[in-house]
């Protein structure tokens, strides 16, 4: 039974994973792909880790998978942030598609 | 209560290097012990302000409790739409950057809510602006530019828990 649910986070981590992916690709500009990105390290790596930490039974190793997951979930909107709030500094445009850009207004 | 402070910090670190190392050898104990009295006079001064009644306020523990299950919720909603803009051939998105204001004041109220929005795929914020702060938030479907209902749309679902946790 624990092995099925094992399983079962492991196709969802790595389904997520791979759409993450092709989404980074295929986004248009920075911003939008750091969206993507959010899908690959939520979705694809948390569900990994957890499902890699209950795949041989619930042991001290789960604990340890659990907080790995919890500190990758405390950690990684800090470099996306970092990333996006360096990225509208340093004047990248938004998508020339995009549809508003409050922060450009208020900067002004 | 601001004496108890290093040494509460320190209790709690080397308790959890126990449950994480699962032994009492000596040498881990020890080792745990040099480790987790750096990090707490590091870090000390940061953690545990306010009384422990107020701390241990049984309406913040409720709080805190619901919140992972309100959170998880917002991220599985937050994924299906992401993962339906990336597979969709057409690729129908409006993305844009807009001013979300927030009633919360506290700095771990106004870090929590900017990571949670981080956190959900399709809004991601980009700066913190203000007294009264607002967040700048890139939004990958632009529905409104109001401040009144991006507030609703984008931080409301985990504004709550967090004005319970942090004030």
């Amino acid at each position: 039974m624990i092995e099925i649910i094992a399983y079962v986070l492991l196709g969802i981590g790595t389904a997520c994973a791979i759409i993450g992916a092709i989404g980074i690709l295929r986004f248009p500009d920075v911003y939008n792909r750091i969206h993507a990105n959010t899908v690959v390290v939520v979705g694809g790596a948390i569900f990994l880790v957890l499902g890699a930490g209950i795949l041989g039974g619930i042991s001290a190793f789960t604990v340890k998978a659990v907080v790995i997951a919890l500190f990758l979930f405390l950690t990684s909107p800090v470099s996306s942030h970092a990333i996006a709030r360096a990225a509208h500094k340093s004047g990248i445009k938004l998508w020339p598609k995009s549809v508003a850009d409050k922060l450009e207004e208020e900067k002004r | 209560m601001s004496s108890a402070r290093l040494p509460a910090t320190f209790l709690c670190l080397w308790a959890t290097w126990m449950i994480l190392t699962t032994s009492l050898d000596p040498q881990e104990l020890v080792v745990g012990a040099v480790v987790s009295a750096f990090i707490a006079v590091v870090s000390y001064e940061f953690l545990f302000h306010g009384g422990m009644r107020q701390k241990l306020h049984p309406k913040r523990l409720a709080y805190a409790m619901a919140y992972p299950f309100a959170y998880t919720w917002a991220e599985i909603k937050a994924h299906a739409k992401v993962i339906y803009y990336i597979l969709h051939p057409r690729m129908p998105i409006k993305p844009g950057i807009v001013r979300v204001p927030t009633e919360l004041r506290s700095d771990f109220g106004i870090t929590g809510l900017a990571n949670a929005i981080t956190m959900t795929p399709g809004t991601l914020s980009v700066d913190v602006v203000g007294e009264e702060p607002s967040l700048y938030v890139h939004w990958i479907n632009v529905d409104t530019t109001e401040p009144d209902q991006t507030n609703m749309k984008i931080a409301r679902p985990f504004e709550r828990f967090l004005r319970g946790i942090f004030g």
